[in-house]
């Protein structure tokens, strides 16, 4: 057995260090660091001194940076220390052999060359271990053409001569001259280097597998204890071990061995054979359609061994899988699995548009719109991009569509994207990504139409009318630029310019609706705001407005108002009698009309008509009644505003006999409850009859009752609503109640003021003392 | 207005028992058959979705609305072949060499020297 760890050589450069004699105490301080191996406390002492004026300082300085850097466990760090000491002894080997080595681990294997070069040039004493990693290098750097590589670099490599032929046959899978190693030979290993032992048991076992003697390499390997050889050759008995633990019979122990290897050791042949076995396995599931198990086994291999056929196999299931979510609509698990899919395959991922795409519409049933805009994206971005004429013309297909499909699938993918964008409200997104589009299809005059709908609800109008000019640049008679047109010029107050234009749309296309409506609201408000003497101008303007928009009654009314102004009732009339038929929305309306002209007889002769139709219903007495409260409350005269009170508690009463509502009532009592509580009593107590526990109902009622001098009832109303305060389940909602209950003393309802305060004193009492608990 | 994600189940394709690659001859074709077993008299619900469904794949625009609602095939790859080497990988041999070299080394006592006062 050679010598592994020869004594330390003499020192070629004996450093006479004499601190006594120069007077420096950091030499003396460094000395005894470096004596006692504390080499960051040499360089320190020794750093502090000029070189310069100690030469001999150099070599020894340099020796404690060479120290400091063979102690360091990560070579890269012992990358600093050996620079400083080759920037001190430049002309020392070890130093560039060591730098070398470390360059060497970190990959860089050009300064690496270099340094083992200069090594060589400056006498490094240990000329075959050098050899040796020379030799590695080019092989190393040979990658991706290993075997030849192997072969040109194999003369270079300097081993003992006992170990020149076995690593020539290991590098080369030359069993035969493996398998042919004597049992018990000297131990081979680099010249200089430390022995390996087990060496040959490992290289002859290998070359026995490699030759088929399954059960003589299974007695070789097997023999040798797992803990005996480093790392690497390690893997390399379990490779060949398990190959031929397979071949006679015991899979399970080869399978135990090899995973139990490669959780220590990283060796690719011993992966590739797991990932094989695990591969195997999950293709029997694939075949057998059951996804599930498939995806964790493969995120599994994945870690250990990654691999196109893996992914492969994890993007089949995982496709599987969200295929089978979606059909249930279980659209948050094929989302998860396509968006594993898409991250799994990357950039290179065959068929990437349509996982997109599928993980859009998973996105989409869940109603998230940002990201399923996103996925609609990313599935336009893997689209093939420049679609040309001449590749339509010449029907070249693309992933077996032709390309006129493929163009319409773009255009459908960027307007959902579009629209999607536009659902979160996210309108100057959607605006930029509009106007690239329109860019890109300038005669889209859709799609810049949708533009400058939206450019107006922006408030965007010079943008909005730019984008219209240019419609109409490309079709002048577009009727919804046209429109989009008078739009824009009503939003300026420009009327008359905005007819004009209506009316050209209305000459192209008569039917047109929006035009139509337009046009007989821009007529109506003209004629309003004619005086008095223009009558015949204004009611022909309206005349035009109601043969424009029929079954809009409201142009009727005004046309009734100017008629009866100039004093043609029957014509009026029959206007009122054409509003009516339009159906109950417009007996409100009448009602509204003849309110405003403050004609109570027109009034009650209408509710009277109109309870004889069976047209009116609770909302209608409820607004009526209010309407007429309204005029007496302004009017001046008595007897006129006693009236039209006593009309409303008509109005009011008839709305509670006709079944309204427990909302209806609600908002009538609360219109009331403040200025006339008298009025909203009767209402409150019918409330309360039907929604007997809704606290707000509770409390409008005690106010009601309060308001009107029934102060022990009101107090009893309001015990009430502590009692379905406590006994609310949802301390939220219990919460939320006593909330209300605070807004009481606002209502200026003193009565109830003492009551208010004990109740709310022991509810929040009661709140406050659970919340402790809770806590 | 865009059309929103179709139900579960509501798929027209699967309500005429058809292929999504029906060509429009077929689909008429299918629709009449299916109209002609599942009368208005005699089976008016079927017969409203069936027509609903026809209705939705005879449109051009709303057929390919209808198409790409709905996921579309992935023609997952053919599996590549492992990558690995079929005796031994070139990467485990060179790291098995590193183990016999001074790179896999952690003590070099022969490469340091004394330092004397």
């Amino acid at each position: 057995m050679r010598n592994a760890n020869p004594e330390p050589s003499s020192p070629q450069h004996p450093s006479a260090l004499r601190p006594g004699s120069h007077g420096y105490g950091g030499l003396d301080d460094g000395f005894k660091a470096f004596k006692k191996e504390k080499f960051t406390e040499a360089i320190q002492a020794w750093g502090s001194l000029s070189p310069d004026s100690l030469p001999q300082l150099k070599p020894a300085l340099a020796e404690a940076h060479f120290r400091r850097a063979l102690g360091q466990a990560d070579r890269s760090a012992a990358i600093p220390d050996l620079r400083d000491a080759l920037g001190l002894v430049p002309e020392d080997g070890r130093f560039w052999y060591h730098l070398g080595l470390a360059l060497h681990q970190n990959g860089e294997l050009k300064g690496a060359r270099e340094a083992y070069a200069l090594a060589a040039r400056h006498g490094f004493p240990r000329r075959e271990p050098l050899a040796y990693v020379q030799g590695l290098l080019e092989l190393e750097a040979a990658h991706g053409e290993v075997a030849p590589g192997m072969a040109r670099a194999l003369p270079g490599l300097c081993l003992e001569e006992d170990l020149i032929a076995p690593v020539r046959a290991l590098l080369m899978r030359d069993w035969t001259t493996l398998a042919a190693l004597a049992p018990f030979p000297a131990v081979p290993h680099a010249k200089g280097t430390p022995a390996v032992p087990g060496m040959v048991g490992l290289l002859r076992g290998l070359g026995q597998v490699g030759l088929g003697q399954w059960a003589q390499g299974l007695q070789t390997l097997g023999s040798l204890a797992p803990d005996l050889l480093p790392g690497p050759l390690e893997a390399l008995r379990v490779v060949f071990l398990g190959r031929a633990l397979e071949r006679t019979g015991r899979g399970a122990d080869a399978r135990k061995i090899r995973a139990a290897t490669l959780a220590r050791t990283q060796n690719a042949t011993l992966g590739a054979e797991v990932a094989e076995a695990s591969l195997a396995e999950m293709e029997a599931l694939l075949a057998e359609r059951r996804w599930t198990p498939v995806v964790p086994a493969a995120r599994e291999l994945l870690k250990h061994f990654p691999c196109a056929r893996a992914r492969g196999v994890a993007a089949i299931a995982l496709d599987q899988l969200g295929r089978e979510a979606f059909a249930e609509g279980r659209w948050g698990e094929a989302a998860n699995h396509w968006r594993e899919l898409l991250r799994l395959g990357g950039e290179d991922l065959p068929g990437k548009a349509a996982c997109a795409h599928n993980l859009a519409l998973a996105w989409e049933g869940q109603e998230q719109w940002d990201q399923a805009a996103s996925a609609w994206e990313a599935a336009l971005a893997a689209m093939p991009k420049r679609i040309t004429k001449t590749r339509v013309k010449a029907g070249t297909a693309f992933g077996g569509l032709s390309p006129e499909a493929l163009i319409q699938r773009r255009e459908w993918i960027e307007r959902r994207a579009l629209e999607l964008r536009q659902r979160t409200g996210m309108t100057d997104d959607v605006l930029r990504q509009r106007k690239a589009l329109i860019k890109r299809n300038p005669k889209d005059l859709d799609l810049r139409l949708e533009q400058v709908a939206m450019l107006l609800d922006e408030g965007e109008i010079r943008a909005a009318d730019r984008e219209i000019s240019a419609i109409l640049r490309i079709d002048p008679e577009h009727l919804g630029a046209l429109e989009a047109s008078a739009r824009v010029l009503l939003m300026r107050g420009l009327a008359k310019p905005a007819e004009t234009v209506l009316r050209r749309v209305l000459a192209i296309e008569p039917g047109r609706a929006f035009a139509r409506r337009a046009l007989a609201q821009v007529l109506a408000a003209r004629a309003v705001n004619l005086p008095g003497a223009a009558d015949q101008t204004a009611v022909a303007m309206l005349e035009e407005a109601i043969e424009l928009s029929p079954k809009e009654g409201r142009f009727r009314l005004l046309l009734a108002d100017r008629l009866l102004n100039g004093h043609a009732a029957e014509q009026a009339q029959a206007q009122l009698e054409a509003a009516l038929a339009l159906g109950p929305e417009a007996w409100r309306e009448v009602f509204g009309f003849w309110v405003n002209r403050r004609d109570l007889a027109q009034l009650k002769a209408l509710v009277t008509r109109g309870e004889a139709l069976g047209v009116l219903d609770p909302e209608f007495y409820i607004d009526g009644g209010l309407d007429c409260l309204r005029v007496a409350e302004e009017s001046g005269r008595v007897a006129k505003a006693q009236a039209w009170a006593a009309f409303c508690r008509v109005l009011l009463d008839q709305a509670a006999a006709h079944g309204p509502s427990l909302d209806q009532l609600r908002d009538l009592v609360s219109y009331l409850l403040v200025p006339h509580p008298e009025l909203a009593l009767p209402y409150a107590e019918r409330a309360a009859e039907l929604g007997p526990t809704h606290p707000m109902v509770l409390m409008d009622l005690a106010v009601a009752q309060s308001g009107t001098g029934q102060v022990e009832a009101a107090k009893a109303t309001l015990l009430k609503v502590e009692r379905v305060a406590r006994t609310h389940k949802d301390r939220r909602e219990a919460a939320s109640i006593l909330g209300l209950l605070r807004v009481i003393p606002a209502l200026g309802v003193h009565s109830l003021h003492a009551t208010f305060c004990r109740v709310m004193e022991e509810l929040e009492e009661d709140f406050d003392s659970e919340s402790e608990g809770d806590s | 207005m865009m059309a929103d994600l179709p139900l579960v189940n509501q798929d027209p394709y699967q309500e005429l028992g058809l292929d999504p690659s029906v060509s429009d001859a077929d689909l008429r074709k299918a629709y009449f058959t299916l109209v002609r077993l599942h009368g208005p008299e005699k089976d008016p619900v079927r017969f409203k979705r069936i027509r609903a469904a026809y209705e939705r794949l005879s449109t051009p625009e709303r057929r390919l609305e209808t198409d790409l609602l709905r996921p579309q095939p992935w023609a997952a790859q053919p599996l590549p072949p492992l990558d690995r080497d079929p005796g031994l990988w070139a990467q485990d041999v060179l790291r098995a060499a590193r183990s016999l070299s001074d790179l896999d080394r952690r003590h070099f006592r022969e490469d340091c020297r004394e330092v004397k006062s």
